[in-house]
């Protein structure tokens, strides 16, 4: 038996590779792209058994605690931007504001926050008309961010007021505000009363934006900062919950608290 | 020579014989996947498949919703993927971040159950997200686990967090030969994420890490196909950076597919770079309501790249 091709062999081979690895690779050109998308709806077959075999029983769990209808609305409250006031930022800051007025004033000698303001970035989900689940109320306001009181100076008071009128409207409880077609300030009413740049004002938020979220930088470095332990999606559950207690519907509306001026 | 070093020659000698063969065997194999793997067909189509802003809706929309009624979920995406990856011969399914967070899944199970179905579905790779913090960095390393992609990120140092290790900044998929370079880009935190969740998580600039990307990938990877896949959001009324404004800067870069802004791009816009080169930029809304798709021909003669995208009036869907 000759060992001598077999010896060869190896080496010719390993000689073979390093051509092959070395060599160039070899490039191609793309000649076309073809975006285009494809819409999820009715029309796409839902029958994978190994999707619902994994998300089933997530489902099963999930669906126990948040189906349960919590209320109603008399009104659907789609999610919008680009308008000076909505349906749904209307309705949450109100509960913001209410809502966390009565856990912050529990303690003795506190006075109330005169303004809410939110983001319309934070409404994560459109609430439907009619009955409303605990689970619509998590994807509204999925996270876990609790309502704090800042007390800012005249000054930033004034900057938030920019801010509002230059975003062309965000949500707002507790103020009337006029936007200048320059999109500016105009008339400003705080609780009825008009602004005043000489005074402190005590605004209710989201620990999120007062820890600089969203770019709000008049909460930063506040006078004070208190929080009151209720996180947002509680508030609107017990709100709901109030509401069906008393038997009543929440009832969204549009109350020009923030418009455009005209001329 | 006795009986015993005769058998000890011989099987010595069949030992050679099998590693030449082996060898042979071997390397042949080796040098025929390399060749394979080197040189593309002569004329290529790739598929790409992308999501972004998924935000937890592992199911479609309820009837009453007021924009999105029975629209999206998993089971259909994935019977999507399914049908598409059995009349095509090459895809890949990515996603450019916000996996968690819109639906009580994540409040209630971390995310754990969206990062399954994703591996379920054959997901090859996702970018980070802003909202993928929200849990924290300890939560992000412990549902990626269950994850059988790979979060792409270029510009997220993790270094000292329970991230460290567990990102790459790109990937290279090899399809009939065409490499296809995917790197992946992230938001600042700063002003967006709570400090808490994103702890000693350090943002580069998307700009500088892309040019490196660009070059890793073209230079050294010798990729055919470069895809960014980005967290930045599609644009803004300010300077902040986005995909608008990386594509004009960018060169190198054939595809940005975006997310952050949930912009849904009826046709995705195309975008000359600073070569005079087009780059597609791209995003398809929000909560899996639809499934972009990308279709890539490539040719080893021709070099005459068409984009057959108009662009076309863009809206913020959610």
């Amino acid at each position: 038996m000759s060992m001598k091709p077999l010896r060869i062999l190896p080496l010719f081979l390993f000689a073979l590779l390093i051509i092959e690895v070395s060599g160039c690779h070899r490039k191609t050109h793309i000649t076309a792209i073809t975006p285009g998308t494809v819409e999820m709806n009715s029309s796409v077959q839902q029958n994978d058994s190994v999707i619902s075999s994994i998300l089933t029983p997530y489902k099963t769990g999930m669906d126990s605690i948040m189906n349960v209808v919590i209320g109603t609305t008399t009104a659907a409250m789609p999610k919008e931007r680009e308008k000076s006031e909505t349906l749904l930022g209307n309705f949450v800051a109100d509960v913001v504001l209410n809502s966390g007025n009565y856990a912050y004033t529990k303690t003795e000698n506190t006075t109330p926050a005169q303004v809410c303001i939110l983001n319309n970035g934070g409404l994560r989900s459109s609430l439907p008309q009619g009955n409303i689940t605990r689970g619509n109320i998590f994807e509204l306001m999925p996270f876990e961010n609790e309502i704090v009181v800042v007390t800012i100076s005249g000054q930033k008071m004034f900057e938030l007021l920019k801010y509002v009128a230059a975003s062309g409207g965000v949500p707002v409880a507790g103020m009337k505000m006029g936007i200048k077609a320059d999109r500016t300030p105009g008339n400003v009413l705080i609780q009825g009363v008009a602004f005043d740049s000489t005074k402190t004002y005590k605004i209710i938020t989201s620990d999120y934006l007062a820890n600089g979220g969203d770019k709000m930088s008049f909460l930063k470095d506040p006078i004070k900062t208190e929080t009151t332990g209720l996180k947002i999606r509680d508030a609107i559950i017990e709100h709901f919950l109030e509401l069906t207690r008393q038997n009543k519907s929440v009832t969204p509306a549009l109350d020009g608290r923030i418009y455009y001026e005209t001329k | 020579m006795t009986a015993e070093s005769i058998m000890k020659q011989s099987r010595r000698d069949f030992i050679r014989t099998l590693t030449g063969a082996g060898a042979l065997f071997g390397l042949g194999t080796l040098t025929s996947a390399f060749r394979k793997m080197e040189k593309p067909e002569e004329k290529v189509k790739v598929v790409i498949l992308h999501t972004n802003d998924v935000h937890s809706h592992l199911e479609p929309f309820p009837a009453n919703d007021p924009k999105f009624a029975g629209l999206g979920g998993v089971e259909r995406r994935a019977a999507m993927i399914k049908q598409i990856r059995a009349q095509e011969k090459n895809v890949l399914v990515l996603d450019a971040g916000d996996i968690f967070q819109g639906t009580p899944y994540f409040n209630m199970y971390g995310g754990e159950a969206e990062i399954k179905l994703m591996s379920a579905m054959g997901y090859d790779a996702s970018a980070i997200g802003n909202h993928d913090f929200d849990g924290g960095l300890d939560n992000l390393a412990k549902q990626m686990q269950h994850a059988t992609f790979p979060l792409l990120c270029a510009n997220y140092d993790f270094t000292g967090t329970p991230m460290e290790g567990k990102t790459q900044p790109y990937k290279v998929f090899v399809m009939d030969g065409v490499k296809i370079g995917v790197f992946g880009l992230g938001i600042e935190m700063a002003g967006l994420v709570d400090s808490r969740l994103y702890g000693k998580t350090v943002y580069t600039d998307p700009i500088v890490k892309s040019a490196e990307m660009v070059k890793e990938l073209r230079d050294n990877q010798k990729c055919d196909v470069v895809v960014c896949l980005s967290h930045l959001g599609y644009k803004y009324e300010n300077d902040k950076v986005s995909d608008m404004v990386l594509a004009k800067k960018s060169r190198g870069i054939d595809i940005i597919i975006g997310g952050h802004t949930h912009t849904l791009l009826e046709n995705p816009v195309t975008v000359r770079n600073r070569e005079n080169e087009s780059v597609v930029v791209t995003q398809v809304g929000w909560a899996g309501i639809r499934l972009g798709k990308i279709e890539i021909f490539t040719d080893k003669k021709s070099r005459n790249k068409k984009i057959t995208a108009a662009s076309s009036p863009i809206q913020s869907v959610g």
